[in-house]
């Protein structure tokens, strides 16, 4: 996953920037609004994951960058979601304090987020504040501060010790667990407290076993990220072949998870799957063809796509847009948030001519990058994605076939 | 040629003839959750968008 490539800029004519906004959006199509706020509140870690999007892959723009968010900048993009919630008459948004480290910066950043944007938000627009953070600052203390500024508390691990250190570790070597594991105990008894837990997927591991683990801590929510990576930077184990490394390892979690006497804990790629092959639509950017609602709002004040990004090239998810100069509806007319809100039409042609596409909906945005042409490919995960669905939609399938043979 | 819903129906399944009363019989746990999500969101459609990869 670790590149020491040069950073190279985006061709022009790589889809969708080489675009005109009219010329990929259906007639008649309105934009949805941006419900998601990805808040960054500092650009630094202490943690050097080797495979972090930020730090690590394509992009070294976080270089340049100021280290955290200063409060001109927070009143700035408070007044800016606000504005935005109120002319779109949204009735709930989502706030995503990140970073770098979101606990590197100091509780007072945290709280005046919170504070300035419910003082900004009209009555009929309700907030959800939660901070996304590797653990390693969570003390009791912090949570208490986290607590009443009205914070839930997600937290990045990947299993136990030997799992969670292969990649998590400080700078120099020395290992994360015991102040995340520490951090998952305390949360682990505060559950309206706890937002759940993001685990990035490591072919080594047993998937049974990480799974497991994780449940220990008791997360009501659970996501298993496939490693970032693309058809030109291919992730690791994931040759460009047909290979199903990656699906089998999550079909072995899935059938933990799903043949649990009662839902131990929600699982968002499993749920959406189950949920698209049902009919339903998705809620998760990650996997479907719902249009995506986020924003993300950099240290400086930049408006950005998701900087998940960052994985394919440097500068991918920049806009050119500040919350100083532009309210947030001038990133909806941006050509790469228009390409992520229109469904099928984004799609590479392979993917229509598959069945599965309105379950997977292409597989998560960043994955479809191949240098020269874009991002309207197929997942470098497709192999990997029709494994996992083809099984799950089996499933599925066979419940409902029992219910039907018990009613004849 | 845009897809069609026939093109659709090979993944995704009609349940729409059967209660979820006889859905929870046939497995409890986190297939009636979600059928009961979908339920739910007919009444109630939600944000097209709740999941960013890099917080839950």
């Amino acid at each position: 996953m670790v590149t020491s490539a040069p950073p190279s800029l985006p061709l022009p004519s790589e889809w969708p920037l080489g675009e005109s906004p009219l010329d990929i959006t259906p007639a008649g199509w309105r934009p949805t609004p941006f419900h998601d706020f990805v808040v960054k509140l500092h650009s630094r870690c202490d943690l050097a994951c080797d495979y972090c999007y930020m730090y690590e892959l394509a992009d070294r723009s976080w270089r340049g960058r100021t280290a955290f968010m200063p409060d001109e900048v927070v009143d700035l993009a408070t007044r800016r979601i606000a504005e935005h919630a109120r002319d779109h008459r949204l009735s709930t948004i989502r706030v995503i304090l990140h970073g770098g480290e979101p606990l590197l910066a100091p509780p007072a950043t945290l709280q005046r987020v919170v504070s300035t944007l419910r003082a900004a938000l009209s009555s009929g627009t309700a907030a959800q504040f939660t901070v996304q953070t590797n653990g390693t600052r969570l003390t009791e203390q912090r949570l208490r501060l986290l607590s009443a500024a009205g914070l839930r508390v997600g937290v990045s691990v990947d299993g136990g010790r030997v799992a969670n250190d292969r990649h998590r570790r400080h700078l120099g070597g020395r290992s994360s667990f015991p102040a995340v594991d520490r951090a998952l105990r305390l949360l682990r008894e505060q559950p309206d407290l706890f937002a759940g837990i993001l685990s990035v997927i490591d072919l080594r591991n047993d998937p049974v076993e990480t799974y497991e683990t994780l449940l220990a801590y008791q997360p009501p929510a659970l996501d298993f990220l496939l490693p970032h990576g693309n058809w030109s930077e291919p992730p690791p184990g994931r040759p460009p072949d047909a290979s199903t490394r990656y699906g089998e390892w999550l079909v072995a979690v899935f059938d933990r998870w799903y043949d649990a006497p009662r839902r131990e804990t929600r699982l968002r790629l499993f749920e959406e799957i189950v949920v698209g092959v049902l009919g339903g639509h998705s809620r998760s950017e990650q996997i479907g063809l719902s249009p995506v609602g986020v924003i993300v709002i950099d240290v400086d004040g930049s408006l950005e796509q998701v900087d998940t990004l960052r994985s394919a090239y440097e500068g991918a998810p920049a806009t050119g847009l500040t919350v100083a100069d532009h309210p947030l509806d001038a990133a909806l007319r941006h050509p790469a948030v228009i390409a992520r809100q229109i469904g099928a039409k984004a799609l590479a042609p392979a993917c229509l001519d598959c069945s599965v596409h309105p379950v997977c909906g292409g597989g998560y945005y960043p994955h479809r990058y191949r240098k020269g042409s874009g991002f309207r490919n197929p997942s470098v995960y497709c192999a990997d994605l029709r494994y996992l669905i083809d099984h799950i939609a089996g499933r599925v399938q066979a419940d409902v076939a029992r219910v039907m043979r018990q009613r004849a | 040629m845009e897809p069609t819903v026939d093109d659709y129906l090979s993944h995704q399944l009609d349940v729409s003839k059967i209660s979820l009363a006889e859905l929870r019989e046939a497995r409890q746990g986190a297939f009636v959750h979600c059928l009961e999500r979908i339920l739910d969101e007919l009444d109630r459609p939600q944000d097209p968008v709740a999941g960013f990869t890099s917080a839950i």
